[in-house]
């Protein structure tokens, strides 16, 4: 049996309901988050990820490299 | 069984629907792969019209690309995927309770107009989670990314808006530019999986350990040797063993020209056992062309008759060889030695 490695998605049409229950949707609509792998300012279009790192959920914008980064960081 | 109900029976499977069934369940059995391949595009029409539909032609679109060309990947070099991928999608109702353990990761899917771009996403987040998992930290963490990096592309080169997106958007950084260009030379011999993965999946046996210094060396060694013998001149010789620590292998190309000027395949013969008695455990036996290819099967053959090694690989694939499509050959000679890292 081989093994899975599962991806956790969401569909981009579910972004605001999720934003709004981590409460994170004003502060992107103020452009007050950025990308915790390049810096970059993250906006409903270019939201890539949300990772959970030690205690902390972090933002990731939707460049393939920083998805790398934060599998491979 | 009443007759009646044999003859309806009979009826049902003759009839449009049954002979449409019948048809598809044989498609199913003979071609899993192309039904698959229906049902995906089948689900991309519908997509158009119903979200839950969307959804399945996204995640299969992913599962279906990534998991066949993994299964060629794992034929070039057993295990070196050992993981294959699944979308799940999450119920965003209960998204805190996903963000509960550490190190999870929830990834925004784009409509389906721009799969390309969930695809090249979804290998970016599979591919260093799933490429030789538990041997990856001990190979020099550059290589590992040069590496990571080939082989993303070559998962989303069968897609050309992903490839071209994956190629626009991903920066190669200065630091790995010339490992991403040797690591690409490799591979276009047919040499990352069965030769580099090959030998750098053993490392995981050395798991717990921490990686070392001495461990990213051999593996920058071997990556270096690799690269020597497929931008090499025809007339040029490169050093063909590794004796590391960890690494003990050694290249053996068979060609023509030096074959006959050496008066045949005795030469390469000596190489080996000699290799043998200084603690080489694993034969990289490779040629390109028909005549050579040849020659080193023979070579393998008479190995595996007047030695204890084993063939445990091998195959005849394309490549490109000195610019041109060519029929290449490789042949893993290697001593029995399950669970061992020497």
């Amino acid at each position: 049996m081989i093994e899975e490695h599962k991806i956790l998605a969401f569909h981009e049409r579910e972004l605001e309901t999720i934003l709004s229950k981590l409460k994170l949707l004003e502060k992107i609509q103020k452009g007050e988050i950025k990308c915790a792998f390049c810096g970059k300012s993250i906006t409903q279009e270019n939201f890539g990820a949300l990772l959970k790192r030690s205690n902390n959920i972090l933002v990731i914008c939707d460049d393939p490299s920083c998805i790398e980064k934060a599998r491979s960081d | 069984m009443p007759l009646v109900d044999i003859f309806q029976a009979l009826q049902l499977i003759f009839s449009g629907t049954g002979l449409l069934a019948i048809a598809l369940f044989l498609a199913w059995v003979f071609y899993p792969e192309k039904v698959e391949k229906w049902g995906i595009l089948l689900s991309k029409v519908v997509a158009y019209f119903s979200e839950k539909h969307e959804r399945r032609y996204i995640s299969k679109h992913i599962e279906y690309n990534i998991n066949s060309l993994r299964e060629r990947f794992c034929e070039e070099s057993s295990d070196i995927l050992p993981y294959k991928i699944e979308v799940e999608w999450i119920n965003t109702d209960e998204i805190e309770s996903y963000l509960q353990g550490d190190n999870v990761l929830i990834v925004k899917m784009k409509n389906h107009r721009n799969q390309s771009k969930n695809l090249a996403i979804a290998v970016k987040e599979y591919v260093p989670n799933a490429l030789i998992p538990t041997a990856r930290r001990y190979v020099e963490p550059l290589l590992m990314k040069a590496i990571d990096y080939v082989v993303s592309k070559e998962f989303l080169k069968r897609d050309t808006s992903a490839f071209t997106y994956f190629s626009d958007v991903v920066k190669v950084e200065q630091n790995t530019k010339d490992l991403v260009e040797k690591v690409d030379k490799i591979d276009e011999q047919g040499y990352l999986t069965r030769i580099l993965l090959s030998e750098y999946k053993k490392l995981g046996l050395l798991y717990p350990r921490e990686p070392t210094p001495e461990t990213y060396n051999e593996t920058l060694e071997l990556e270096s040797k690799v690269h020597a013998l497929v931008t090499k001149k025809p007339e040029e010789k490169v050093s063909p063993e590794i004796r590391g620590k960890f690494i003990k292998a050694a290249l053996v190309p068979v060609a023509r020209e030096e074959t006959v000027e050496k008066g045949g395949i005795e030469p390469h013969l000596a190489f080996i056992k000699n290799s043998i008695n200084e603690g080489i455990k694993t034969f990289y036996v490779v040629a390109a062309g028909k005549t050579n290819i040849i020659l080193a099967k023979t070579v393998v053959n008479n190995v595996e008759k007047e030695t204890d090694l084993k063939r445990v690989y091998e195959e005849e694939y394309t490549g490109i060889f000195r610019e041109k499509k060519t029929k290449m050959y490789l042949g893993i000679l290697g001593a029995n030695m399950k669970n061992s890292i020497y």
